[in-house]
């Protein structure tokens, strides 16, 4: 009976070390996913901004390690930012001139302003920030700003005359498969090499688009008709670079 | 620190992070660690259930019923010491330990797994909550058939 209890009572001390494994891991899992995010965040500074290293702001993050990683990043200039935050995967967002005491640089139109970030936590948190970001797959939401923001800066660079794409923002609305994109041209030149940095971009904002549809499409189409100065824009260009 | 450093420093963190899990010196790939940790976890519960049962068993034969008792009685345990503290000792162990281990590392792992295995994941975890229970319940009914009847030592005094 002796050895069969010291048995049951060995078993039981498995268990227990069994769930304490579990438990470590559990709680190292948390950091392992701040890596993948922090990661996926320098991917995409590093994809745009060796593509277009005047249009992307450098990639903050609310974590420790990629504010640190981040600051390499400060003398980048740009026009439009990207932050991720982790919660349950990855959120997305893009923030916005107006972030108060922050930290970016920017060269915005040719003029630099510095936004100091108070708390970045604080403002990831804000419920303004949070009611603009959907919970999405990172590798997903970068396979579509990239896409999106490509082929549309190829589609208005590749003739002479075009307005040229500047900028542009991307923010998926929460609860709904919509993204709003913003973008910012500036006028095409006889040349269309150079630009005219005296004048403001213009920005085209354009609300909960679809990401699978044709909305954009009708959507440009009314501007058109509106007889906005972007009409030249390759429609069809701008319209595949959200599919 | 360039980009590229940078990048180089947090690949390499999550290579480390990479490292499989060892349970009793099997290593296991931590894509499926949602699934095999509550299985091993099942299965030692289940182990332990079987042993508790015989146990229960051997408690209630009445050819050996007195003598056993005084072994269990006085076997260095504390699932069969008597008292609220190695009761509750007991039940941290076996109960709230396995099954927010289970459920925690389920919360950690849910965006990252696939549908099936979160399902699977969840089922094996409920699974885990029903057996611990059940060998609460045992060791309890073994606890206090022990302590609450009168031993072997106090019959006829």
């Amino acid at each position: 009976m002796e050895e069969f209890l010291k048995t049951a009572r060995a078993i039981h001390r498995g268990v227990v070390t069994v769930a304490m494994t579990i438990l470590l891991f559990g709680l190292s899992s948390d950091s392992y996913s701040r890596y993948i995010t922090a990661l996926a965040s320098l991917r995409l500074f590093d994809e745009v901004s060796s593509k277009e290293p005047d249009y992307w702001s450098f990639v903050q993050s609310r974590h420790p390690q990629q504010k640190q990683m981040a600051s390499c990043f400060e003398n980048v200039s740009s026009s439009t930012g990207i932050a991720l935050s982790e919660g349950f995967g990855a959120k997305i967002a893009v923030l916005e001139p107006d972030v108060p005491d922050g930290e970016w640089r920017d060269t915005h139109n040719g003029m630099k302003r510095v936004w100091t970030v108070r708390s970045l936590d604080a403002f990831m948190s804000s419920p303004r920030h949070d009611a603009r970001s959907l919970e999405l797959d990172i590798s997903e939401c970068r396979r579509r700003i990239m896409s999106a923001f490509t082929k549309i800066h190829e589609a208005t660079t590749s003739e002479t005359g075009k307005p040229r794409l500047e900028s542009a923002d991307v923010n998926y609305l929460r609860d709904s498969a919509q993204a709003e994109l913003r973008l910012y041209f500036r006028a095409g030149t006889a040349s269309g090499t150079q630009q005219n940095m005296e004048a403001e971009p213009e920005l085209v904002s354009c609300r909960a688009i679809e990401l699978s549809d044709t909305g954009f499409d009708d959507w440009l189409s009314q501007r058109e008709e509106s007889g906005a100065t972007y009409k030249r824009l390759n429609k069809q260009a701008l319209s595949v670079g959200l599919a | 620190m360039t980009p590229h450093e940078a990048a180089a420093v947090v690949e390499r963190e999550m290579k480390a992070q990479n490292q499989p899990i060892s349970f009793f010196g099997i290593k296991v790939p931590r894509s499926v660690a949602g699934i095999v940790a509550p299985l091993i976890c099942l299965g030692s519960l289940f182990y332990l259930v079987a042993h508790v049962l015989r146990m229960n068993q051997l408690l209630h034969d009445p050819l050996r019923k007195e003598v056993i008792s005084v072994e269990v009685d006085t076997f260095p345990w504390i699932a069969l010491y008597p008292g609220v503290v190695s009761q509750m000792a007991t039940t941290a162990s076996i109960l709230v330990l396995p099954v927010v281990a289970n459920c925690y590392l389920m919360f950690q792992l849910w965006h990252g797994n696939s549908t099936s295995q979160r399902f699977l994941g969840a089922v094996l975890t409920i699974c885990v909550l029903a057996a611990s229970t059940y060998l609460c319940r045992k060791l309890r009914q073994i606890n206090k058939g022990l302590h609450d009847s009168p031993g072997p030592d106090k019959v006829g005094t």
